[in-house]
């Protein structure tokens, strides 16, 4: 045994001072009332450490459990590390067990010297039998830990949740997706008799309660258990032997009861005690909470308490500011429960991971349901892949299951499974292949074995894809994309596509990106990503601050997930939909909160908007229109709750007014409802169009659009000249009123600057012409007059390029210095231009596209430069095709290019003489040219 | 006498002419050399009847492309060169009358193209190390001619403030990686309360250790290293920042404030100058109150050390408010 030493604990979470060998002080514990003893605090830790024997020789550091070393300093350690605890007790008499309620990732463990027990999963309980090795007096208490780092095969094969996950795209650091280690959930030693109860498992239905309880002999003789078990006023038991070393299962049926139910909006909580008596002596008992409520399927609904459930759901990771991976305090819990609460969600999904059980007693009290996610995801090792025993990560992936749900399944506020998350989302060929087959089966077997009362996700997946989903209940999608219409259209027809399910689906993942708030930090943590943002805007030309910047980028995203949000919510067959996420993680920044859990607040805005029980939609074609002209949208209602009668409908725009009465609603439908038609402002510039829905004349819900009234686009007159037909373009231009001749700046349409376009394009800027080229894809850069990089705007899995006006003002219809939020989403560059002629910048950037991460981005979309005596206008939008349909977006823009490209310019014109003593004179003047 | 001598204490160069002693000192306005030939019988600098902008040599240079020999001869502890260089009248306006401030919007715009055009062609010049651009106004900074215009001189080296600020900036690129001027203009932004007027391209703002009172230096937001760096826009920005500030200064005490302007670019000698080289105007008044100047004296001339009885703050807290 290595000498003994105490550590100096400074609260929960730190630890200070050095650990010293000179002071052999093991620490006295005595067991409580319910004989268990605490084993937190102060550890010693030894990460260079590579077996028991070096104990002796390395230098202790403190270190203090519960915690990850990550959160302790020790960013950079991966691989293996041990701790040791030493202590004392006065009577080691009797059955112990020792449990730990979580090791991340893998856990061997050494009672005075021997092996008692491993662990592989690194977020679920595991008790050990410490009795007969445990002594009275000092005992040496050695976890060895290992964190597979990321390149590990061993990684490969562990339920590791996000550990790891996507470090190609979010390298740590700043992403806190690396690996983490040690031990960060409690260690408890505890006493008791022969027999304990090893498990509990109230049933929760009221129309048949049952408690299954599972029972195992400690001891090495047989033993007659008593069991007791008491929950809503009543009482039941059994009597059972149990051979020694052996288990056994008691059920108690107490069949109907009129208990209060559990339910979001009253979450009532009741206890079941149960204990077992051994030769008239108290052997174990437990006190487990649990509520009364049912969840089913029904076609292709999820029912609640007999009730349609629609999902309203934000995705949780786990990750805070301090503790890394792991849960706050039961108050900061608390908090950001009740702050997703006051966001109209109705259900958290704990993503891919088995949450601190404190955060499941928070969401059992306050009502908050649950959708909870075993933490099998990527990366994973795909050839190995097959049921519970074909392969170690198959036996692990099962156990994962079974523990997980055997820890969880009495919260009442689960209420689904998701046995595995987006695997195969790199190799989608896996989903077909026999052993990923037998790996999903066996998960979702282990899951119903274990629970046979909620509903599994067989895998979380990005497509609903029936073919290959072989065993779960719910089937799921991830759709991912920006404020665009055309993804808005897609996600549109992608619903209505998935209309004839058998199964209910959900849209389990969606969400658009917003910046945080940065304030300076005195002492900022090492994930802190201020400064990356910050020197990125820096230097993107954004004429503004900083803080205006992230607020309106904030906008976009609670304007983006709403909108997403509505298209779900208008189709009667989704089931409902989870926001990714309640908070950043850095660099996702999806959060409706930051990582310090402070709210964006326009984002919060837009989804306690979307979340009302009761909405009324509008399907916009788009959020741009000209001052005056009549818009025209189909009216849906989603009602999720009870049916409404006596409907009034009114929808307001600026001075116009449409309204419609409706003898009655349905309840927990989404439906259409009619035809909105009314006039827009006739003054230019940002308007709300209002939603407002009363039934018995008492207001139940208000939506409003944001919309973008511009004036009726015009180039009449403009004189503009083609390199070539362009028949595309002539109609889109002559459509505007503009004069196609040979006056006027030069205009190249989309796509059709070649050889020749270009051969024109350097005559006409020669002879200090304007020429405009429409948007042009990354392979004709080579044809622009100068050199110039053209580069896509892909958006990477969830991130945003923002789109943002400089103080050109060049063109109208788009508000300087204003991050653009559904001004362009009609039109968007597929590419912009990344330098023009070595510089990042052309002379007058007007737009200019900025995406922070991953592969951060600057680029201009719309500009112009001087080349020789000419000037090169440059739009990356893409403005014909939507032109051409009478998109307002795209005409003003294309109006307000040409006003721009047709105004004279001033060059500078010098005259010269000499002066009688022979010196030169000069006068300088302005020359106002002309476009061409 | 047109020469330059090598001061062996300071090492710095003084350029001697002694011909400006006769130049043309404050003439009555029908005398005025820099208005426009109005009577072919009696021209002026400017043989044109009307003009936007004029440039042309100074008739009395201190500096020319060919200079005489030097009338002493020099030894290695009292150095001594020819006078190269360039001088050049900048005349603002055919209007006697009057001033940078009142010029509007579009002659100013006109001005900072003359400026770039000749920076550009004096800094061509081999024999040109740094193109200044200044101007003096009022006579208590020693104008001796009241028609609008300013200067250009092309030194044969760079001039001891410029020389030093480089250095100085050359540091701080090595120490921080950052160009100073940019980390002053991106405090002064953050701070504020030096800040006189602004647009998307240029702050106007009294320095944090302004040497006179309502010193006001005009810098652009991005790195520009000189005139020639900015865009069309940028130069909108620049005439439009100016109007406003000179209109503030004629505003500040009722009177048309005298003040001196020095604009600094990038040298056009040889040698990396585009990472330490900012453009900034500067802005020199002599008031520190209405009716009293703010003098070099002891501490200043002597040794160089400058006191100031206004902190740059309520200075410029002033200039928002006037104008």
């Amino acid at each position: 045994m290595g000498k003994e030493w105490r550590a100096t604990a400074s609260g929960e979470g730190g630890v200070t001072g050095q650990a010293s060998q000179d002071h052999a002080v093991a620490d006295r514990l005595v067991p409580d009332e319910h004989g268990r003893v605490r084993l937190d605090g102060a550890w010693e830790f030894f990460p260079t450490a590579r077996s028991l024997a070096d104990l002796e020789v390395c230098p202790p550091e403190p270190i203090w459990v519960p915690g990850l070393w990550e959160a302790q300093g020790r960013i950079e350690l991966d691989g293996e590390a041990w701790y040791r605890r030493c202590f004392s007790l006065d009577d080691a008499g009797g059955w112990w067990s020792l449990c730990f309620a979580a090791v991340m990732d893998l856990a061997e463990v050494w009672l005075n010297g021997r092996p008692i027990g491993a662990h592989d999963n690194a977020f679920t309980p595991f008790t050990l039998n410490p009795t007969g090795v445990l002594r009275a007096g000092p005992n040496e208490l050695v976890v060895r830990v290992v964190d597979p780092a990321v390149d590990d095969p061993e990684h490969l094969r562990l339920a590791h949740g996000k550990q790891g996950w996507a470090n190609h795209v979010f390298p740590s650091r700043p992403s806190l997706y690396m690996t983490y280690g040690g031990i960060w959930q409690s260690v408890t030693l505890r006493r008791h008799g022969p027999v304990i109860l090893d498990k509990v498992f109230v049933n929760a239905d009221p129309d048949d309660l049952r408690i299954d309880i599972t029972l195992a002999n400690r001891s090495d003789a047989p033993r007659r258990a008593e069991v007791a078990a008491r929950a809503v006023g009543r009482l039941g038991g059994s009597s059972l032997v149990i051979e020694p070393g052996d288990g056994a299962v008691a059920v108690v049926a107490f069949g109907e009861t009129r208990a209060l139910r559990w339910s979001p909006a009253e979450p009532q909580l009741h206890t079941a005690v149960v204990d077992v008596v051994v030769d008239g002596q108290a052997s174990d008992a437990r006190a487990v909470r649990f509520g009364l409520r049912t969840v089913s399927v029904d076609g292709t609904r999820l029912v609640l308490n007999g009730e349609p459930y629609r999902m309203k759901s934000v995705l949780v990771q786990g990750f805070t500011a301090d503790r890394l991976y792991a849960e706050g305090t039961r108050a900061e819990i608390e908090a950001e429960v009740g702050a997703a609460r006051a966001m109209g969600f109705n259900t958290l999904r704990l993503h891919i991971k088995a949450f601190d059980p404190t955060y499941l007693d928070v969401c059992d009290e306050l009502g908050m349901l649950l959708h909870c996610d075993i933490p099998i995801a990527e990366p994973i090792a795909h050839e190995e892949l097959g049921a519970d025993g074909d392969s170690l990560v198959g036996t692990r992936a099962v156990q994962a299951v079974r523990d997980q749900i055997e820890r969880d399944r009495n919260h009442p506020s689960v209420i689904l499974w998701s046995v595995m998350n987006e695997l195969g989302l790199y190799r989608p060929e896996v989903r077909s292949w026999a052993g990923y087959e037998r790996f999903a089966r066996a998960l979702v077997a282990a899951a119903r074995e274990c629970d046979p009362t909620r509903p599994v996700i067989e895998n979380d997946w990005v497509e609903p894809d029936p073919e290959h989903v072989f065993a779960g209940d719910v089937l799921t999608a991830h759709w991912y994309g920006r404020l665009h219409a055309d993804y808005l259209d897609k996600i549109e027809r992608s619903s209505a596509y998935w209309r004839r399910l058998d199964r209910p689906l959900l849209v389990t993942e969606f969400g658009d990106w917003g910046l945080p708030g940065m304030p300076e930090l005195s002492d900022p943590p090492f994930w802190d990503t201020r400064a990356i943002y910050a020197s990125g805007l820096a230097a993107t030309r954004w004429p503004a601050s900083i803080a205006r910047f992230i607020s309106e980028t904030q906008r976009y995203q609670g304007l983006s997930d709403r909108l997403q949000a509505e298209v779900f919510r208008r189709h009667d067959h989704i089931g409902g939909y989870c926001l990714t996420e309640l908070t950043d993680v850095p660099h996702e920044l999806n959060g409706l909160l930051d990582l310090h859990r402070k709210p964006k607040p326009m984002a919060v805005a837009e989804m306690a908007r979307v979340n009302q029980v009761v909405l009324p939609i509008l399907q916009l074609d788009s959020l741009v229109v000209v001052a005056g002209s009549m818009v025209r949208a189909p009216l849906y209602v989603a009602n999720d709750g009870e049916a409404l009668s006596d409907v009034e409908i009114e929808a307001r725009f600026g001075e116009s007014a449409h309204a419609m009465h409706l003898s009655g609603i349905e309840g927990y439908r989404a439906a259409p409802v009619g035809h909105v038609a009314l006039p827009a402002p006739g003054v230019p510039g940002s308007h709300d169009l209002v939603v407002r829905l009363r039934s018995g004349g008492r207001l139940v819900a208000e939506n409003r659009y944001p919309v973008h009234v511009v004036p009726a686009p015009s180039a009449e007159g403009i004189g503009v000249c083609l390199p070539g037909p362009s028949p595309a373009t002539r109609v889109v231009l002559e459509a505007l009123g503009v004069v196609i001749g040979d006056q006027g700046p030069m205009v190249v349409g989309e796509e059709e600057l070649g050889p020749e376009a270009a051969r024109q394009v350097r005559s006409c800027l020669g002879e200090g012409g304007t020429v405009v080229v429409l948007a042009q894809d990354v392979a004709r850069s080579q044809h622009y007059p100068i050199p110039l990089t053209l580069q896509p705007v892909e958006t990477v899995w969830g991130s945003s390029v923002f789109h943002f006006t400089t103080d050109s003002g060049a063109i109208a219809s788009l508000s300087r210095r204003n991050v653009l939020v559904a001004e362009d989403s009609t039109v968007q560059a597929r590419s912009v231009v990344l330098d023009i002629d070595g510089a990042p910048f052309p002379d007058t950037p007007v737009v200019i596209a900025y995406k922070p991460v991953p592969g951060a981005l600057t680029g201009t979309v719309v500009g112009s430069h001087q080349v020789g005596a000419g000037r090169l206008v440059f739009c990356q939008y893409r403005l014909c095709g939507p032109a051409a349909k009478g998109d307002a977006a795209a005409l003003a823009l294309l109006a307000d290019l040409l006003g721009w490209a047709s105004v004279p310019r001033a060059l500078l014109e010098v005259e010269e003489d000499g002066l009688a003593d022979g010196r030169r004179v000069a006068r300088y003047s302005h020359h106002w040219a002309v476009a061409r | 006498m047109s020469e330059r001598r090598r001061d062996p204490l300071s090492g710095e160069w003084v350029t001697f002419a002694t011909h400006r002693q006769d130049r043309t000192f404050l003439p009555p306005s029908e005398q005025c050399p820099l208005c426009p030939t109005t009577d072919p019988t009696a021209p002026t600098e400017v043989p044109w009847p009307s003009f936007d902008v004029a440039v042309f040599d100074n008739r009395f240079p201190s500096m020319v492309a060919h200079p005489p020999p030097p009338d002493v001869a020099g030894s290695g502890l009292h150095q001594v060169l020819p006078a190269v260089g360039a001088t050049e009248v900048v005349v603002y306006s055919d209007d006697h009358q009057a001033s940078l401030a009142l010029l509007g919007r579009a002659r100013i715009r006109l001005l900072v193209d003359v400026w770039a055009e000749r920076y550009a062609a004096l800094g061509r010049r081999r024999d040109i190390a740094y193109v200044f651009v200044f101007e003096n106004r009022g006579e208590v900074v020693g104008v001796t001619l009241h028609h609008p215009h300013g200067q250009i001189y092309g030194y044969p080296e760079i001039p001891p403030v410029p020389a030093r600020q480089l250095a100085v900036a050359g540091r701080h690129l090595a120490e921080h990686g950052t160009c100073v001027v940019c980390d002053v203009v991106a405090q002064e932004r953050s701070d504020g309360l030096r800040l006189v007027a602004g647009n998307d391209a240029f702050i106007a703002f009294v320095p944090f250790a302004a040497r006179f009172p309502y010193e006001v230096h005009v810098v652009a937001h991005r790195h520009a290293p000189s005139l020639l760096d900015l865009s069309d826009p940028d130069r909108d920005a620049l005439a439009a920042i100016l109007e406003d500030l000179l209109q503030r200064y004629d505003a500040l005490f009722g009177f048309p404030l005298p003040y001196v302007m020095a604009m600094h670019q990038a040298p056009a000698a040889d040698g990396e100058w585009q990472a330490v080289s900012h453009l900034r105007l500067e802005f020199t008044p002599l008031h520190r109150a209405a009716d009293r100047l703010k003098y070099l004296a002891g501490s200043e001339l002597g040794a160089g050390a400058f006191l100031s009885d206004v902190a740059p703050e309520r200075a410029a807290a002033t200039l928002r408010a006037a104008g």
